[in-house]
């Protein structure tokens, strides 16, 4: 047979996909060709075979084997490794679970959001945790209702005499500084020349001087 | 054909699946049980060697077991099964460099089945029909035996062996007029 058409044809019959026109056209051809008659139906009966074959029992135990075989191998340590990173994973999951993760998730968030709100209660918390120390208001008042000018001067200021100027009300002057936690040295300096230490001090310190500072110390 | 086998899905088979992800390797053997012939005959057909058949079709449901985490669900079992067993005896015949001549189709047998007595006649269509699909190159064998062995569609076929529809065609077209001219050779004028 030379034709490709009919040949073509012949083979959408084998594969169940030819339409009725198609059909009735070959049928006419192979009734004037009795070689392409021939030829179809070798191919018929090829395929008859193929479809007629016996379809053959696997051999005896071969679930037992196969299941044998499987409990034999245990995983290379390689691919429980590439399991583990790359296998797919089913998530299966209940509401129980569902709620008691949101739960989990809600208590994180809050946890984690009163921490960055609150500063810590004492200085060795603030130090375990690595936050910066809040600084605390710390009040200084002086009983001076002669003096002009008062400052205090130490070592939350680098000794400078004029960086916290005092505010006299009712001849008391005071300021108000913000400290973080810790003891410091300090000394009033009155019309800007005398060096007073605070006489509301809880302790003093020998300045080197010949004089005495005030000790504050600064808690939580 | 001796006994027909559609593969569709069974409604079971996702659980099944799962049950062994989670290391219930037990299951696994229902799904064996279920798919033995189907992979023995795709890969006896394939090889045309009992032992080897045996050999690649327990390798393969080994590998299928070995990959199940890779397994789509919501596609077939079984197509996975065939694309798995098809590419084990592809490995296996390049291996081999298995070369048949056409002369040689009657001398192709099973180990399997009835004594030679027995299977004196039947056999010998049998044998002739496996000598003629060892004869095809393996893409034709392939098509012609998920196409009217295994009674798949070519939508199907495409999917396991990842070739495209108009291909697989012209490989079943090339392969049954090889068949024919090879069962005509060897005498065989009726099915």
């Amino acid at each position: 047979m030379d034709n490709d058409k009919e040949r073509d044809i012949i083979h959408k019959i084998l594969d169940g996909d030819v339409g009725a026109d198609e059909k009735k056209i070959i049928s006419r051809d192979m009734e004037s060709d009795p070689g392409l008659k021939e030829e179809f139906v070798g191919l018929e009966n090829a395929v008859r075979m193929l479809e007629k074959s016996e379809r053959l029992e696997a051999p005896p135990a071969f679930t037992t084997e196969v299941m044998r075989r499987l409990s034999r191998r245990a995983p290379s340590a390689l691919n429980r490794v590439k399991d583990f990173l790359f296998g797919s994973r089913v998530l299966r999951w209940n509401m129980a679970t569902a709620l008691a993760a949101a739960i989990i998730v809600l208590v994180t968030i809050v946890t984690v959001s009163r921490i960055h709100r609150e500063p810590s209660m004492t200085p060795a918390m603030t130090a375990a945790s690595g936050l910066s120390e809040s600084a605390i208001t710390v009040r200084l008042t002086f009983h001076a209702p002669k003096a002009h000018s008062v400052a205090v001067a130490g070592e939350f200021n680098k000794w400078q005499t004029d960086a916290d100027e005092m505010k006299k009300t009712d001849g008391t002057w005071s300021i108000d500084l913000k400290l973080k936690p810790g003891v410091y040295t300090y000394s009033f300096i009155v019309d800007g020349k005398s060096w007073v230490p605070d006489p509301g001090a809880e302790s003093y310190e020998d300045d080197g001087f010949g004089s005495r500072n005030a000790v504050l110390r600064v808690n939580i | 054909m001796g006994t027909t086998m559609k593969n569709d899905q069974h409604p079971d088979e996702e659980a099944i699946i799962r049950r062994c992800l989670d290391g219930d390797q037990d299951s696994y053997s229902v799904l064996v049980d279920r798919y033995k012939t189907m992979v023995y005959n795709v890969a006896f057909r394939m090889l045309g060697d009992g032992d080897a058949a045996k050999d690649i079709a327990q390798e393969s449901f080994i590998a299928a077991y070995g990959g199940l985490g890779q397994f789509r669900f919501g596609s077939k079992f079984s197509s996975w099964l065939y694309s798995i067993v098809l590419n084990k005896c592809r490995d296996h015949l390049r291996l081999v460099k298995e070369t048949v001549s056409t002369d040689d189709i009657a001398g192709v047998r099973p180990d399997t089945g009835p004594s030679p007595e027995q299977a004196a006649t039947a056999n010998q269509g049998r044998n002739i029909l496996q000598g003629a699909l060892n004869a095809l190159p393996p893409e034709y064998r392939e098509v012609l035996i998920l196409k009217h062995i295994e009674e798949l569609d070519y939508q199907e076929i495409a999917a396991i062996t990842g070739a495209g529809i108009p291909a697989l065609k012209v490989r079943a077209h090339r392969g049954r007029e090889m068949l024919r001219r090879i069962l005509e050779r060897a005498g065989v004028t009726h099915g």
